[in-house]
């Protein structure tokens, strides 16, 4: 809404120095065909003063020949804005499909260990708004930003010959112009320092109250809600006013320069043309119109700047959110028979885990301890290859969650996950995992469709989690907490069943619940950010 | 009242820039062709005058068209907030940021069209009618200039809502794929060939023709209005020679773009504008009544009750006037829903009666339902509490607090959520009973209370609730089922 910030934020320039090189020869572009269509609007106006003054003054025809050329000019600042506008669309596109590429490739990478930090709105958001947030900036902002520096000095230069009087004026405004912005702007930013918490605290109760909703219905809270909103948003007002009244000086400060330097040319122009004054060299009609023209024209770049101003806000915002999910992994490839592993000094770094030394052996079982929150999730997606680690596994692994179903989707898809498989395949596993008189209630068996609300519970939903497992069978099965939501009966119903299938394989198996103790050959506990290994003994 | 200040300050900042822009040109024309006997101060002093206007009046509009917007959002606020007294709001997560960018962009509506929109408009009559006054040749021009504008202003606004609705259908198909998508993140690495995230492509490509679109109006405006300035001086006789009202008509078409261009980006806040409008028509909502219902409950009786679109078996239970009362399942087998059905905050078939008599749906102000994840709002702790009685006193809340464990907390006034202290999710389940307490009523239905607690407060908490259940039902729903806790009563949801 207002640039009441106007710190500058290296972290904007700094992602650009390091991403724009793709995009620096269309930036280019575009500045050149701003230049251009720059140029032939001063053009059309220096024209169209000559004929205004041999029309007015001189009583003189106007030929064919100056419309042509007024046509020509018109023509050229036409062509040259739609196509710099064109461009500016599509490196708009262009850097946010880059990064949104980047992104992806996060996703790729990280996987389930990334977007389990964040609900399924902020990914969607990341797309919807801080991507083409940060397509503005680079496309409208930044070109722009270039722009409205130099034509200032371009119409300075040009008015110099016709009267340096006006030039040295304008001269003299320019500086002032940026000063006065600076010294509103801080004194905004502080004002809005100031305020921040009671902005932010404010400012946030109207979604926050409705996120609540469902609580303040239970407890019928509405009359004080309401009186307390009510009374929040007059407060909120008088804040936001205290604040924007200083900011919105500097929208003033720009208005008042812009036209202020019409009023005084047209009154210097007058007067010279009066003969009252004599400053510089003489005007004309045709030259004292141009310089009317042309003068609001240092300001008029750095007025669009300003409506812009708030990409600029956005894209800052933006990039805080994206830059934190944009820190690249070591790419490790997984493919070869799991062998074994010998590490010494395993280190995650973010949250910290250490182990002075990890062992684990083909069809080795291992009990991973720890309390809630100590981290035996990190250590497994570590291990999935997930986050960045010392050290990477080099097989394929499956991971086993509370896991979840792909709603709208059937049976089959849910199992085959884009392979192909045939039916007997299917019924096999769900056989195995003993869904079968599951299966037999559902009225169109594999191909049945799993709406918002599926027809499983919890403990079957994990058996087809399994069945699943069975069905994409790899070396390393990695089991975060499966039984976490069960009770007690089905927690021992379904580590059975896990015992049973899994005996074959090589498991981490990550429980605060009692397990067998005897099915495992090694327990790792996680305590206080260190991982320690310990033969089990049966 | 606000409103038609605001509206005023935007057209006199329009209108003064325009014909100090105009006024200044004919000034130097009368300069220039200046007889003597000419009176240039009085011009001179009107020209300095309508920059100080101009200047005023674009820090006014600022100024009061934003505390304008600033009231109408509180009051597009408050009445929405009434509206929804009777409802519970569904996919709340998606709904608040829909309805928040609704009101938003609604309290906007002054300041992003209708000032800018009725600006140009007023300018486009100001200058037929002076032109029809003063010469039947300018009106000729001014004429085309207002029909032409009219059209490209027209034609951008069916255009717009064209782009808008594709826009949203883009966007919902978008966020639908992508849910999915997002959602099957844990099972990425195990079909990898069958997860690709959905494109954002049409999204942005509705977006960037709204930008387009504009764009290319302007083009045409300015085009069009050029073109019938060359016409106007190829048409012109030399009748303009000392006449520097000539030049009134050549900067009102040279200057058109910069005093019609706002009519664009209007139409645009206009279709948005629209579309908050039906987001905000098109809620998805359900209806809530609630009943108040006499204070000692003796029994409670549940008869094959069923949440709607639930694939879950109905449940009958009849549950006593006080002690604890277990409903016991893993997740997914429904008694999460259950509970919610049996506080009446989600439609059931079925139905619920206390002391004989059948309750209508809808919540019944005898029970409290505490949430599995109890929200805390953005306030202070005091606020939190006050929630579930206004009237609490200090001393009140503070014993209360104490009671779940939460009596560490010693700043009644100590701001909670956003911008201040996060409470964990241990502390919110305490702060969810402590509500509970602080309500009073006779009928608990607990979600989840146990859940991710360590063992010491697990054991202390089951002391309380066995406490507190001496004078009231408390209708448990866990997996969890402690040792310390005695049962009055329990279902498993696990074996149907």
């Amino acid at each position: 809404m207002t640039n009441t910030s106007n710190n500058p934020t290296p972290v904007l320039r700094d992602w650009l120095k390091q991403h724009g090189r793709a995009w620096r020869p269309v930036l280019l572009w575009i500045n050149l065909l701003q230049l251009l269509q720059f140029g032939a609007s001063l053009t059309m106006y220096w024209l169209l003063a000559d004929i205004v003054h041999r029309l007015i003054v001189t009583d003189a025809t106007v030929t064919m020949h100056d419309l042509i050329l007024l046509l020509l000019a018109l023509l050229t600042h036409l062509a040259s804005q739609a196509s710099s506008q064109h461009l500016s669309v599509k490196l708009q596109l262009s850097v946010q499909q880059h990064i949104s590429h980047q992104l992806q490739q996060q996703f790729y990478q990280r996987q389930y260990a990334m977007i389990r930090q964040q609900d399924t709105r902020y990914w969607q958001n990341l797309f919807i708004q801080q991507i083409p947030a940060l397509g503005r900036y680079v496309a409208h902002y930044e070109p722009q930003m270039r722009f409205a520096v130099v034509t200032p000095l371009i119409i300075l230069l040009i008015a110099w010959p016709i009267n340096w009087v006006v030039s040295m004026v304008l001269l003299l405004c320019m500086p002032v112009v940026p000063l006065f912005m600076i010294l509103v702007g801080k004194g905004a930013a502080s004002l809005h320092r100031q305020h921040f918490v009671a902005l932010t605290r404010l400012g946030s109760l109207f979604a926050d109250r409705l996120r609540a909703w469902d609580m303040l219905q239970v407890f019928n809270a509405f009359p004080r809600q309401s009186e307390h909103l009510q009374r929040a948003s007059q407060l909120l007002n008088q804040r936001t006013l205290a604040v924007v009244r200083i900011a919105f000086l500097s929208n003033t400060v720009l208005d008042f320069f812009s036209t202020l330097s019409v009023a005084l040319v047209a009154v210097f122009v007058g007067f010279s043309l009066l003969g009252e004054i004599h400053f510089g060299p003489p005007l004309t009609l045709h030259s004292g119109l141009f310089l009317l023209l042309a003068v609001p024209l240092v300001f008029a770049e750095l007025k669009q700047l300003g409506r812009l101003y708030h990409f600029k806000a956005e894209a800052t915002a933006a990039l805080a959110a994206l830059q934190s999910q944009l820190e690249m992994l070591n790419t490790h490839n997984s493919s070869s028979e799991f062998c074994g592993l010998q590490w010494h000094e395993y280190r995650i770094p973010q949250p910290a885990l250490y182990a002075q030394q990890l062992t684990l052996q083909p069809g080795d079982k291992v009990w991973l301890r720890g309390a809630s929150g100590a981290g035996k999730s990190v250590l497994l997606e570590a291990l999935m290859g997930w986050r960045p680690a010392s050290h990477q596994l080099n097989s394929e692994c499956a991971y086993l969650t509370q896991s979840p179903l792909l709603s709208g989707q059937t049976l089959r898809d849910n199992l085959c996950l884009g392979e192909d498989m045939s039916d007997t395949q299917l019924l096999h596993a769900l056989r195995q995992v003993e869904l079968d008189d599951w299966l037999c209630q559902l009225t169109n068996g594999l191909d049945s469709q799993f709406g918002d609300h599926p027809p499983l519970s919890g403990g079957q939903l994990q058996r087809l989690a399994l069945a699943r497992i069975l069905l994409h069978p790899r070396p390393l099965v990695l089991l975060d907490e499966p039984t976490a939501h069960l009770t007690e009966n089905l927690h021992v119903s379904l580590c059975a069943l896990l015992e049973y299938h899994l005996r074959d394989k090589t498991v981490i198996w990550a429980s605060h619940k009692p397990l067998n103790q005897a099915w495992f050959n090694r327990c790792w506990d996680i305590q206080h950010g260190e991982i320690e290994e310990q033969i089990c003994q049966p | 009242m606000p409103a038609l200040i605001t509206l005023t300050l935007a057209s006199v900042h329009l209108l003064a820039g325009l014909i100090l822009l105009i006024f200044s040109a004919w000034f130097i024309a009368a300069c220039a062709i200046a007889v003597p006997g000419f009176n240039y101060l009085l011009p001179a002093v009107v020209v300095r005058a309508l920059a100080l206007i101009r200047i005023a009046a674009g820090y006014g509009y600022l100024y009061f068209g934003h505390q304008h917007m600033l009231q109408r959002l509180g009051r597009l606020r408050l009445g929405l907030f009434a509206r929804l007294q009777q409802q519970r709001i569904l996919d709340r997560a998606a709904s608040t940021e829909a309805m928040s960018d609704a009101i938003d962009t609604l309290a906007n509506a002054w300041i992003a069209w209708i000032s800018q929109l009725a600006g140009s408009v007023l300018m486009l009559l100001i200058a037929l009618i002076t032109s029809a006054f003063y010469s039947p040749a300018w009106f000729g021009f001014i004429a085309l200039l207002s029909a032409m504008v009219i059209l490209l202003w027209l034609h951008h606004y069916r255009q717009s809502r064209g782009i808008a609705a594709q826009r949203a259908d883009a966007r919902s198909a978008f966020e639908q794929r992508s849910e999915r998508y997002f959602q099957a993140a844990p099972l990425w690495h195990l079909g990898a060939a069958s997860f690709q995230m959905p494109s954002a492509d049409k999204v942005w490509d509705a977006e960037l023709r709204e930008q387009h679109a504009i764009n290319w109006h302007l083009l045409l405006l300015q085009a069009g209005s050029m073109a019938l300035l060359i016409l106007m001086i190829w048409m012109q006789d030399d009748s303009a020679q000392g006449h520097a009202e000539f030049l009134i008509p050549v900067m009102l078409l040279l200057a058109a773009r910069d005093w019609l261009a706002n009519g664009f980006s209007a139409n645009q806040a206009w279709v948005r504008d629209q579309h908050a409008n039906t987001q905000l028509a098109s809620l998805p909502l359900q209806p809530l009544t609630r009943k108040t219902a006499p204070d000692p409950v003796t029994s409670m009786q549940i008869k094959e009750l069923k949440p709607d679109g639930r694939p879950v078996a109905p449940v009958s239970m009849t549950l006593p006037a006080s002690g604890i009362c277990l409903l016991r399942g893993s997740s997914g087998s429904g008694k999460s829903s259950l509970l919610q059905a049996i506080a009446g905050l989600i439609p059931a078939s079925g139905s619920r009666e206390m002391d004989g008599i059948p309750l209508p749906n809808g919540l019944c102000d005898a029970m409290r339902y505490v949430e599995q994840f109890p929200q805390c709002l953005n306030g202070t702790l005091l606020e939190n509490l006050k929630v579930a009685n206004p009237d609490l006193t200090e001393p009140e809340a503070f014993n209360v607090l104490h009671a779940v464990g939460l009596g560490y907390l010693t700043d009644l006034h100590d701001w909670l959520g956003v911008g201040g202290r996060r409470l964990s999710g241990g502390e919110l389940k305490r702060l969810g009973l402590a509500r509970a307490k602080i309500a009073d009523r006779p009928v608990w239905l607990v979600d989840e209370p146990f859940e991710g607690l360590d063992q010491e407060y697990m054991h202390a908490l089951c002391q309380w609730l066995q406490a507190q259940a001496q004078q009231r039902l408390i209708l448990i729903a866990s997996h969890i089922e402690p040792t310390a806790l005695r049962i009055h009563q329990s279902l498993n949801l696990d074996d149907r």
